[in-house]
């Protein structure tokens, strides 16, 4: 409510008006309709007044009768908010919330951003200093591996059909070997000669790796391949520089015990016992990689000793010798799956990418979370942190999660199959994915890595049983009836187990040889039949794993299989 | 001057009220009408008066519209409402019962005497 134009009132009046108006604080259209009224009053009070100076004297006796200007504003504006419709009330809160949450997110977002990682512990000095066996350096395998791994040499790439280089790592790789479906007698000469020539070059490198393999233990310090400014390194950028060149030579080593084979097939059981006892070494790391592809190695080196009691005469003394050396290697023990690694690992990726402290333990920063997590779009890594778990929230689960591993890879699969257990997967997909995205993106998926361990204990398992099974034939002219007959002649100290049944490995004598298999990760006996395509059954149309006799296996395997190759000749 | 002040800001209310009930009025004319009805003894301070209007309006007691008199002039007209008028009722009961009680206990006129 507008007044069109303002009557004549003494200039105090005005001014004491303007003064309230000015002093309430409120709407536009509000504060006209009260000045609108003041006026009003003033004008009515006034009027039958017409000297100048009891104009003024009277409009002074009225304003002091209003009283303070402060106090008349502040009553006047709470009985116009008193009357205010209940929408108006509404929509000032909905503004008013509105601002305060924008500024508090504002404020928010800024101490959000200021934050910095603290790392505080060097979880790789630490490593170092565990896993370092108090065993005199002499014993060390490391300074022979290294020495090994100095000396290889590269195979000669113009033979693309027998190599293959691999860019992404700077290597060549005996392609054509290493898928294991075809051996060394297959090759036709030329092939041959090439894979002599390579032998030949590398025949240092083999000697180091075999001296390496005879000693009792394997420690070098873990590296970070991360920007040396850093005080703390990362864990997650330990260069593992040792692998990719050991298991090389492992490769080498059986290409050795193809060519001993023929003239000596003890001396080639002997060198596949070399790989598989570098196998043990890896094994004994507390990487979780070092650890498989000291798995890899071993089962590598198994498949072969089977492949060569397959294909060439052993003498009984040669097969209970092999024999011993096994038992004795088994007697070692098996290590567990390091999964404390991977546990240490990721709490230390939390300690370089979260902020230390503060609610919730500290939150996630951007930065060095788009450089863990490989995302390009600041944006995109800044609304993840942001919507991130705190790092209590976020260490309270990853430990959930890495509890269930370590609980999970003591477990048979037999046992895992049959007891009623969360996976990790499971666990994860329990979880708001916007708040734990760096579970899912770090934490790597463990839930079968145990199996391989148990793979292998059945091969090693399996491998000490053939031997026996082959002294029993060549004892007594036939094969046993079971396994509990080779265990009563003396030959086996225990019947092998099957960990995808915990009861013994199927054993079946046949007209004239014997079959030992596993039945594999469908959980039934398929009678010894076996997928090549699905060699361990961890699909739907698998069937049984089968360790004799030595399968025929086809060119469509797989790169990385590790099973027995076909026999020759 | 502090207790008239407390007494009148009790009282103000309802005084409002009782001389709304008789006819709708502007600002300027209720204050007048309050003095002289009271026999100038009654002098609701300006200051008191405005902020009470609002209050009352924001209660539902009193509605206020801006109308033209003959003289053009637009005012605005505060007058009350149904449950003004109730409210007012409970309020004068009340206002009365409380006069006889303090007339009595000052002895200003005759009532009932405590044993």
């Amino acid at each position: 409510m507008e007044r069109k134009g303002k009557p004549d009132l003494p200039g105090n009046v005005t001014t004491y008006i303007e003064s309230i108006l000015r002093k309430m604080r409120y709407r536009r259209s509000v504060r006209q309709e009260v000045e609108a009224e003041l006026l009003d009053h003033f004008e009515d009070a006034l009027h039958d007044c017409t000297d100048r100076d009891q104009r003024k004297k009277l409009a002074e006796e009225m304003i002091h009768e209003f009283g303070d200007v402060t106090i008349l504003a502040k009553l006047i504006r709470r009985g116009k908010i008193r009357c205010r419709p209940w929408w108006r009330t509404a929509c000032v809160r909905l503004f008013q919330g509105t601002c305060i949450s924008i500024i508090a997110m504002i404020v928010y977002i800024g101490w959000f951003m200021i934050g910095r990682p603290a790392p505080a512990t060097d979880y790789l000095a630490r490593m170092n200093q565990v896993s370092r066996p108090g065993i005199p350096d002499q014993d060390n395998a490391w300074p022979l591996y290294k020495k090994a791994i100095e000396c290889i040499a590269q195979p000669d790439p113009e033979h693309p059909g027998l190599y293959k280089y691999e860019p992404d790592k700077e290597m060549i790789t005996i392609a054509k070997l290493a898928k294991h479906d075809i051996t060394f007698k297959q090759l036709d000469n030329k092939e041959r000669q090439q894979i002599l020539q390579y032998m030949e070059k590398n025949a240092p490198a083999w000697d180091y790796f075999r001296q390496g393999s005879e000693k009792s233990y394997y420690y070098h310090e873990y590296k970070s391949e991360s920007d040396s400014s850093k005080p703390i390194p990362m864990l997650m950028s330990v260069w593992l520089s040792d692998i990719e060149p050991l298991r090389d030579i492992a490769r080498l080593g059986i290409l050795h015990a193809q060519m001993e084979a023929p003239d000596s097939p003890r001396k080639a059981l002997e060198t596949c016992l070399s790989i598989a006892r570098a196998g043990r070494h890896l094994q004994t790391r507390p990487v979780l990689i070092e650890y498989l592809v000291g798995i890899a190695m071993h089962r590598l080196a198994m498949n072969e000793c089977i492949r060569i009691i397959a294909g060439y005469p052993l003498s009984e003394k040669d097969l209970a010798t092999m024999q011993d050396e096994l038992t004795s290697m088994q007697a070692q023990g098996y290590p567990p799956i390091p999964i404390e690694y991977e546990r240490i690992a990721f709490y230390d990726t939390i300690q370089h990418i979260f902020t230390q402290g503060g609610p919730g333990g500290g939150h996630l920063v951007p930065k060095p979370f788009s450089e863990v997590a490989e995302i390009s779009e600041p944006s995109v890594s800044a609304l993840a942190s942001l919507a991130h778990a705190g790092r209590e929230k976020t260490l309270e689960k990853a430990s959930e999660i890495f509890d269930h591993y370590e609980q999970v890879s003591k477990m048979t699969p037999w046992q895992r199959h049959t007891t009623p257990i969360r996976t990790a997967d499971e666990i994860l997909r329990s979880l708001p994915r916007y708040r734990y995205s760096l579970l899912d993106i770090m934490i790597p998926a463990l839930g079968r890595v145990g199996e391989h361990r148990f793979r292998m204990i059945a091969l090693d398992q399996a491998t000490e049983t053939i031997l026996a099974l082959k002294r029993y034939f060549l004892q007594q002219g036939e094969y046993p009836e079971s396994l509990h007959i080779l265990m009563q002649a003396g030959l086996i100290k225990s019947i092998p187990m099957d960990p995808y049944s915990d009861q013994a490995l199927k054993y079946r004598k046949t007209e004239n040889d014997f079959v030992l298999y596993s039945i594999a990760g469908n959980f039934q006996d398929d009678g010894g039949t076996i997928n090549p395509e699905d060699e361990w059954a961890q699909k739907e149309n698998g069937k049984d794993y089968v360790f004799w006799p030595v399968q025929e296996v086809t060119q469509s395997q797989s790169d990385n299989s590790n099973r027995p190759p076909a026999v020759p000749g | 001057m502090k207790f008239e002040r407390e007494l009148l800001k009790g009282v103000a209310p309802v005084v409002v009220l009782e001389v709304l009930s008789r006819g709708r009025m502007y600002g300027y004319e209720l204050s007048e009408a309050i003095r002289q009805r009271s026999g100038n003894l009654l002098n609701l301070g300006r200051g008191t008066l405005y902020p009470l209007l609002y209050n009352l309006e924001a209660k539902g007691l009193v509605v206020a519209e801006w109308e033209e008199n003959e003289s053009k002039r637009k005012r605005r007209y505060y007058s009350i409402t149904s449950k003004g008028m109730d409210q007012l009722e409970r309020q004068k009961h009340q206002w009365v019962h409380l006069q006889q009680a303090v007339s009595m206990i000052f002895e200003l006129t005759p009532g009932i005497r405590p044993a």
